[in-house]
């Protein structure tokens, strides 16, 4: 096991309780050299995602999910860039990959689907063209078996009429449709790992069921991992194996959901977790009842990041950064006062 | 589609017969006449009005326009040149080809420098080449064409001899052409026009390499071309693909608007170049107040912008398929 010693820094090897984990981030660290100062929007985060499990990946908005998504796919673009860290798939670096060996892993070892279904396909081709295209790029079929499986595709993903649907522009369909294609496109080339970087964020509640539920069952006929991005608790409650907790650009708690809402150890996901709005809740009530802000990734606080909003921090908070380690078996966490497995937060367990 | 040519054709005739009659009444309303050219202190008046009473002149206006468009609607006649003694559609018959072969050939300069290096520019963001076309681009866009004419053909017809490469004026060699032999006279045509479609071109050019490069810019930006990268695709297929058909929509209405600018630069380019074409046909009626040439003269003009217009709308509709004419 391969453990660097600064803040931070931990193999997750061990979190999962099945082999050794299909996709793992080690210490990954991206930033973005601006005008402004180096935005340190990924910084020393940390995961495990099992073989065919799902990972939620959980965080307020700029905490650096996105990022941390794109880094995974190699997809930074200048001011950015990725300056630590390890990408494994299966034991595959993919920061020590060339581009070229690189493209043969996008969309057709680990694909991704994005937040906004509106902007992500290209308005001038058909949605035929661009799934054709995924399946193309990766495997060598004449057009007519790339677009038989391009309908077939369509077929999968339930959207009605699939051999008309095929010839349609993204501008014919809803938004729903059109993260089913998104889908379908990701999947056409049976990959390996799936991350899904708030895919029904933009949509209706019930197209959001819809949605979540075609990727349930698409997962265990493709067998695939999933890496489930959002900021959403009750999805991620319903959906995933594991939860990875992310604040300010790392992971601070990472464990079996069960576990997870069952005793949260890190004040920050307890924070979190007593936010979460429950039935009969006056709507006009603020669900985020952290006090503070987000921290800004251009200047992080000293020590434990989350010191200025921690209800329970002490001097020791400011000054030395905690370690992301394991508390308890299979049940990992960053922050100084976890001890026999109890939060330092009063009535944690629940 | 062919519903939407058709009745955007029809919905342009008004347009351009508004065009003619406003024409044709400030035009009359010009000091001087046609009959000018003729005048000598000598003259008896009586012998002018008499030239007056030949082509017309001597009637109330209103019978001169009812007349005129008559000829315009039933004929498709253009009126008679005073000055240049024949009809009008036979001189513009002869001037015309010219000018849309130099509009043509500098259009296709314009497209093809533009978009190339607004490209390259683009893809190749803050390199030397980028900052480099930044400037000549300003340079070029800023040059008044007659000035970058003559720069030119001081440069590169004459004026310094040892690239003296291109003749400077005509459209053939009119000495040695007809004795030339079949791709003789092709050269010999293209090193006529090559100077004048450059100065008409170059400028264009310049403008529309400023609006691709920002253009593709912006497309690259899209989170589309994030969706086409995560497949797998390299980046040439991204940028050629995804990206220029996007960034081309905004270029095409910008070059349909351009063509009547086009035209009209071809005007002052002929001029510099000693070009046959309509620049000498509208100068020369804009001075002789050759009414009937001046009238056609900007009735092509007007054709011209409503032909842009129309190219512009119907390329628009082709690249992207959210516009549906109908
Ligand atoms: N291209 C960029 N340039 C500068 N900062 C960026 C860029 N992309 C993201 N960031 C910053 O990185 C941080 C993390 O962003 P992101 O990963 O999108 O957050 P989220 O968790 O909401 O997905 C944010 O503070 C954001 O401002
Ligand atoms: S380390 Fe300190 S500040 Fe950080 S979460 Fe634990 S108690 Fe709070
Ligand atoms: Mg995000």
């Amino acid at each position: 096991m391969h453990v660097k010693e600064s803040a931070g820094t931990v193999s997750m090897t061990q979190v999962q309780n099945a082999g050794s984990p299909h996709l793992e981030v080690r210490n990954l660290k991206t930033y973005f050299y601006t005008e402004d100062g180096v935005v340190r929007a990924v910084d020393g985060l940390s995961y495990g995602l099992a073989k065919g499990e799902t990972l939620g990946l959980v965080g307020e908005s700029g905490c650096g999910k996105s990022v941390s998504a794109l880094s995974v796919m190699r997809l930074i673009a200048s001011p950015g860039k990725i300056v630590e860290g390890e990408i494994l798939l299966d034991g595959l670096d993919l920061l020590q990959c060339s581009e070229p060996e690189m493209r043969e892993v996008r969309g057709n070892r680990i694909s991704m689907i994005f937040q906004e279904p509106m902007t992500s396909l290209n308005p001038v081709f058909t949605i035929g063209n661009q799934i054709m295209e995924a399946i193309r790029v990766h495997q060598d079929v004449s057009r007519k078996e790339a677009r038989d499986r391009t309908i077939a595709m369509i077929r999968r993903v339930k959207i009605s009429a699939a051999e008309t649907r095929v010839d349609e522009y993204p501008h014919q369909m809803s938004g729903g449709m059109r993260q089913r294609v998104m889908i379908a496109m990701a999947l056409a080339c049976n990959p390996e790992v799936l991350i899904a970087d708030e895919p029904t964020t933009a949509l209706d509640v019930t197209i959001q069921a819809q949605i979540m539920e075609l990727l349930a069952e698409l997962q265990s006929d493709f067998q695939m991992s999933i890496l489930l991005i959002t900021h959403n608790l009750g999805l991620v409650a319903e959906v995933s194996d594991q939860v990875a907790v992310m604040y300010a650009s790392k992971v601070v708690e990472h464990t079996s959901t069960a576990e997870l809402f069952a005793s949260p150890l890190h004040p920050y996901t307890h924070g979190l977790l007593t936010s979460v709005p429950t039935l009969g809740m006056p709507r006009e009530q603020k669900l985020n009842v952290i006090p503070g802000q987000v921290p800004n990734p251009l200047h992080f606080p000293t020590g434990c990041r989350f010191h200025p909003r921690c209800p329970v921090a002490e001097q020791r908070c400011k000054q030395e950064e905690p370690l992301l380690r394991e508390v308890k078996p299979g049940h990992w966490a960053a922050c100084h006062f976890i001890e026999n497995g109890k939060s330092p937060m009063k009535g944690a367990d629940r | 589609m062919h519903t939407y040519i058709i009745r955007r054709i029809l919905i342009s005739i008004p347009l351009l017969f508004g065009l003619l009659t406003i024409n044709f009444f400030l035009i009359h309303a010009a000091p001087g006449d046609p009959t000018d050219i003729f005048y000598n202190p000598d003259m008896d008046p009586e012998a002018r009005e008499n030239i007056r009473r030949i082509y017309g002149l001597d009637q109330p206006l209103g019978v001169q326009y009812l007349k005129y468009i008559q000829g315009v609607v039933l004929k498709f006649e253009f009126g008679y040149s005073i000055a240049k003694k024949r009809p009008v559609k036979d001189e513009i018959l002869e001037a015309l080809p010219n000018t849309i072969q130099l509009s043509a050939l500098a259009l296709l300069l314009e497209l093809s420098l533009g978009i190339g290096i607004g490209i390259l520019a683009a893809v190749k963001q803050q390199s030397t080449f980028d900052n480099a076309t930044r400037v000549t681009s300003l340079t070029f866009y800023s040059m008044p064409s007659f000035y970058l004419g003559l720069v030119l053909l001081f440069l590169f017809a004459g004026g310094v001899s040892a690239t003296h490469w291109f003749p400077a004026s005509g459209m053939v060699d009119i000495v040695r052409h007809d004795s030339m032999s079949t791709l003789g006279r092709l050269g010999d045509r293209a090193i006529h026009i090559f100077l004048p479609s450059l100065t008409l071109g170059i400028g264009a050019a310049a403008g529309i390499s400023r609006y691709m490069r920002g253009e593709l810019l912006e497309v690259i930006r899209q989170d589309y071309m994030r969706t086409a990268r995560a497949k797998g695709l390299t980046e040439k297929v991204v940028v050629f693909k995804h990206g220029l058909r996007n960034a081309l929509m905004p270029i095409i209405t910008i070059m349909g608007l351009s063509l009547p600018f086009l035209f009209s630069g071809a005007v002052i380019v002929e001029q510099v170049f000693g070009w046959p074409g309509m620049g000498r046909v509208a100068v020369d009626a804009a001075f002789q107040r050759d009414y009937s040439m001046f009238l056609a003269v900007n009735l092509i003009f007007g054709v011209m912008v409503v032909v842009g217009n129309l190219v512009a709308d119907i390329l628009y509709a082709i690249v992207d398929p959210r516009v549906r004419l109908s």
